[in-house]
């Protein structure tokens, strides 16, 4: 109800890409923003299982992630995925690379960056 | 051997959760009450922050009452799933130090972290992780008690608040506990400390050092179980128990307005009670095959009997029927009654199978079903006294009665086996 009246601008709710390992870890390895862009998560610093997300408001596993060099919180609360924004991500202009998850992206009719760049 | 048992009660559990969901109202310091939902009859505060409490904000209070002491206040609806999310997490950081943890509602648990070896100063050690690791890993405060029997852990934690680690230390207790109002004591609620009062009793070390027999006189054993806590004798084990502890039964019984006279009083009374089982029962999705019925004559004599359904069922008709059947067959003899009651057994889930009757009229039984749903709506909507059978209007006072309204399980735990 309260998100509702003043929307949240740290929180960003995101789809993932997920690898679920033979170790049995659940690892974040794409995600794309509600408007439409993907990013490639570059590296997964540390994973803590239970943690508080101050800034964005929210509770859940915490990843943290590089994206595009700089340092974010990834949370997966229950069953929904949000990013902790406490700087933007930056206007997605690199090609793909990663050509698994992009065609995943690709089949399911989602947007990539590149993609999404055209269409803006 | 001592035993050192810990108390860790969440500060504001439900108003804490939504806090940090809504970081709008912890940046800006907005007085926020969390609200039942005032279209279903339940708009009273549940859990304020601290800013709402300051203002004078209770818990209990109806929604317009606390928007006058405090006109600035934020309402939250409740979000029971999340808060039980939460307090399964702050049960499994609890488990990682104790297999006894015994839960009480959502947002209170005891621990057991007896082991030879183990002192007070060491649960002070382990409670202070606990308080920053909760703080650190849900982002909510606990307040966490330690002492040497559970009543005053219990007491320990409700000392300082938030985010505090009170120690009750067996030996000097006195100086700490028996100073304080006599109505923090668990089991002490407003009416048994108007009682208390009564006598001249107000603090806890007064409870202590009562005369046993005048206190026995006064409230029977449950008296001397009060002097007991006060002194720090109480000894009740951590049960490893969880909120969502397995149901067996599911009964109600009550202590009627004037004592049942006639069979026609012991009927309804018979339905009411088989109403608010019925409705249990549908709720937690159950049938049942054992129906049984208890009454206490007026002399505090009490019998109980029971009898097989011949089919699993969860209709309030039949339950009722069964439960008169019973009476009429064996206890009218007992007759006038001071209290009864109804209890199902030997549950199954609805939506398990069930083996037809070839002589049964099914039909029937699955529109009795439907018509119980109807009413368990109108009931959940308009309130439980909003439509009722014929048969409890008859008599005036027993209408009022209203066992699923008036049914609290908070304290069963605590006594539990």
């Amino acid at each position: 109800m309260l998100d509702e009246a003043r929307p949240n601008p740290c929180k960003e709710y995101v789809d993932v890409v997920v690898v679920e390992t033979t170790d049995g870890d659940c690892l974040p390895i794409a995600l794309r923003t509600e408007e439409g862009f993907v990013y490639q998560i570059d590296d997964i610093l540390g994973i803590k299982e239970r943690a508080p997300a101050y800034i964005a408001g929210g509770h859940g596993m915490r990843y943290t992630c590089v994206i595009r060099g700089e340092k974010h919180y990834l949370f997966h609360d229950r069953r929904m995925w949000f990013l902790e924004l406490t700087n933007c991500l930056p206007y997605p202009e690199r090609q793909v690379e990663n050509d698994i998850w992009y065609s995943v992206f690709e089949k399911s009719g989602l947007r990539c960056a590149s993609q999404s760049k055209n269409l803006r | 051997m001592g035993r050192t048992i810990l108390h860790s009660d969440a500060n504001s559990f439900y108003a804490s959760v939504e806090s940090l969901y809504h970081p709008i109202i912890r940046n800006h310091g907005f007085p926020m009450s969390v609200c039942g939902d005032p279209e279903a009859r339940h708009g009273i505060v549940l859990a304020s922050n601290q800013i709402a409490k300051a203002a004078g904000v209770k818990t209990g209070m109806a929604i317009w009452q606390a928007r006058q002491v405090c006109p600035r206040l934020l309402i939250v609806p409740p979000d029971y799933p999340l808060y039980i999310h939460f307090s399964k997490m702050m049960r499994s950081i609890y488990e990682e130090y104790s297999d006894r943890v015994e839960s009480f509602g959502l947002d209170e648990a005891w621990l057991d972290i007896s082991n030879p070896g183990v002192t007070i100063a060491d649960g002070e050690k382990i409670a202070h992780e606990i308080r920053k690791r909760v703080n650190d890993e849900l982002g909510i405060t606990v307040s966490v008690g330690v002492a040497d029997n559970k009543i005053f852990a219990k007491l320990g934690s409700d000392m300082n608040k938030p985010d505090a680690v009170t120690v009750i230390p067996p030996d000097t207790f006195r100086e700490k506990v028996w100073p304080l109002p006599v109505s923090d004591l668990l089991y002490v609620g407003p009416r048994t400390a108007k009682k208390l009062r009564d006598m001249n009793i107000t603090t806890i070390g007064g409870l202590a050092q009562a005369p046993s027999y005048i206190l026995k006189s006064k409230f029977g054993k449950n008296g001397l179980m009060l002097q007991a806590f006060a002194n720090g004798l109480d000894s009740s084990p951590v049960m490893p128990v969880n909120v969502q502890m397995a149901i067996k039964s599911i009964g109600n019984s009550t202590t009627t307005p004037h004592d049942i006279v006639t069979l026609d009083d012991a009927r309804s009374v018979f339905y009411l009670l088989s109403e608010s089982v019925g409705a249990r029962l549908r709720e937690h999705g159950f049938r049942s095959r054992c129906v049984s019925i208890s009454v206490r004559t007026v002399d505090l004599i009490s019998y109980s009997c029971q009898t097989m359904l011949p089919m699993p069922s969860n209709i309030t008709g039949e339950i009722a029927a069964t439960a008169c059947m019973l009476f009429t067959e064996r206890y009218t003899r007992f007759l006038p009654l001071r209290s009864v009651g109804v209890s199902c057994g030997s549950l199954i889930p609805d939506t398990a199978p069930i083996q037809l009757d070839m002589l049964g009229n099914q039909e029937r039984r699955e529109k009795l079903e439907h018509l119980d749903e109807a009413l368990d709506s109108i009931r959940n909507r308009y309130g439980n006294r909003s439509i009722q059978r014929g048969i409890v209007l008859a008599d005036g006072a027993f209408s009022q009665i209203d066992p699923k309204g008036d049914h609290t399980i908070h304290p069963v735990p605590f006594f539990a086996g």
